[in-house]
């Protein structure tokens, strides 16, 4: 009989090696592959169930306000003063549109269209309110007529009105388009409130809300 | 006889349109063939282009701005663009849109060396073509009219834009 040795105090024969000692092995090896199988699926489960949970989905919205169905996205990106200050600056625009441009609060806005329809869209029905009560939004009209009382030069004013959002669009099957809105300064949770419509005829209807929208501040 | 005739019509109208009546690439759309109206522009160096220069060419029709994003990103793509159809029936034509000559000479400097723009001084060319956003290209066929519309930046060198790049080259 041929022995094999598995350590120097515990000899067994390998008969007895098979017969014995292999089922418990594979016993515990099987078990210990179900116990790493479990653990990871756990693992998993809860991780998804975390991050799904009503909590995490409203602290994800508070960093990134915007709106998401399958035809659209809108996402909304507030700028602090000092951004919005760094953009135009290195554009060349002079100190008193900066000091113009301080006032107001700037929050780039994107519109994507998700799928194969026209997706519209129409500042005149775009809402902001803060506890109920309006905040006004500074139209191109009235830009305009500050630019000329500033004496902006006519290059600035295009490059300005090419930052802001279009008034209104009617957006190709994949289109985006993106630009800025100017809100004067409030330290209140804005809520957005829009109505955009999809297909050639505008036949459906989309109510959006999106709340807590802050207009940044530096840090 | 007069049905088959009909038919024949039909049947060549539709074939010796050099231009695929197939779908068209993502994020183009078709104008409605309108004329263009001349302009003339001016480059950083004072050389001017004016639109009625390029009848029986085809024209790439770019407006940019060097801070929109999607406009720096496609600007390598239209460098190797304008070197692929240098020579062919087709003038690529960079606008800038109410930037100065030192901003426009110091991004093009960094992103495409060799890339020429021409200079839309005070953005009132822009505001007359009315671009969708920036960046925009337009395509103005031979015979001066606006045929298509590119929505956003376009990776130019993807085989679906190359294709149709050549069609509109083969088409008259």
């Amino acid at each position: 009989m041929r022995w094999t040795g598995i350590s120097n105090s515990y000899l067994v024969s390998n008969h007895d090696f098979r017969s014995i000692w292999l089922p418990i092995v594979y016993r515990y090896a099987i078990h210990y592959i179900m116990y790493s199988i479990l653990r990871h699926l756990f693992f998993l489960l809860f991780t998804w169930g975390f991050l799904l949970s009503p909590g995490i989905a409203k602290a994800k919205q508070d960093k990134k306000p915007g709106f998401e169905n399958n035809e659209f996205k809108i996402s909304l990106f507030p700028r602090t003063v000092n951004q919005t200050i760094a953009f135009y600056t290195g554009r060349g625009f002079p100190a008193a549109a900066l000091d113009e441009l301080k006032t107001m609060c700037f929050i780039t806005i994107s519109v994507s269209n998700k799928g194969k329809e026209r997706v519209w869209f129409d500042l005149d029905n775009w809402t902001f309110s803060a506890e109920k009560v309006q905040v006004t939004r500074r139209l191109r009209p009235e830009w305009i007529q500050r630019w000329n009382e500033i004496g902006l030069e006519k290059r600035f004013q295009s490059t300005f009105r090419w930052t802001l959002m279009p008034e209104k669009m009617g957006l190709y099957a994949h289109e985006g388009e993106g630009g800025n809105i100017t809100l004067l300064r409030t330290d209140k949770p804005i809520t957005i409130t829009a109505i955009l419509h999809v297909g050639v005829d505008k036949s459906k209807r989309y109510p959006v809300e999106i709340k807590n929208v802050l207009c940044a501040r530096d840090k | 006889m007069k049905l088959r005739l009909s038919l024949f019509t039909v049947f060549f109208i539709i074939f010796s349109s050099n231009i695929v009546a197939k779908e068209l690439p993502r994020g183009l759309i078709t104008l409605d063939n309108s004329l263009a109206k001349n302009f003339t522009v001016t480059d950083y160096d004072g050389k001017e282009y004016e639109l009625k220069s390029s009848k029986g060419k085809w024209v790439f029709l770019h407006f940019w701005a060097s801070w929109c994003g999607p406009c720096r990103k496609e600007m390598p793509v239209l460098y190797k663009l304008t070197k692929q159809l240098a020579g062919k029936p087709i003038d690529i034509i960079l606008i800038n849109t109410a930037e100065d000559e030192d901003t426009i000479f110091s991004f093009l400097g960094t992103v495409a060396p060799d890339l020429h723009s021409y200079m839309d001084k005070d953005g009132s060319l822009t505001e007359i073509w009315a671009p969708r956003g920036l960046p925009t290209t337009f395509f103005i066929d031979p015979q001066g009219r606006k045929r298509f519309l590119a929505l956003g930046g376009r990776a130019w060198d993807e085989p679906v834009y190359q294709e149709f790049i050549a069609q509109l080259l083969k088409s008259k």
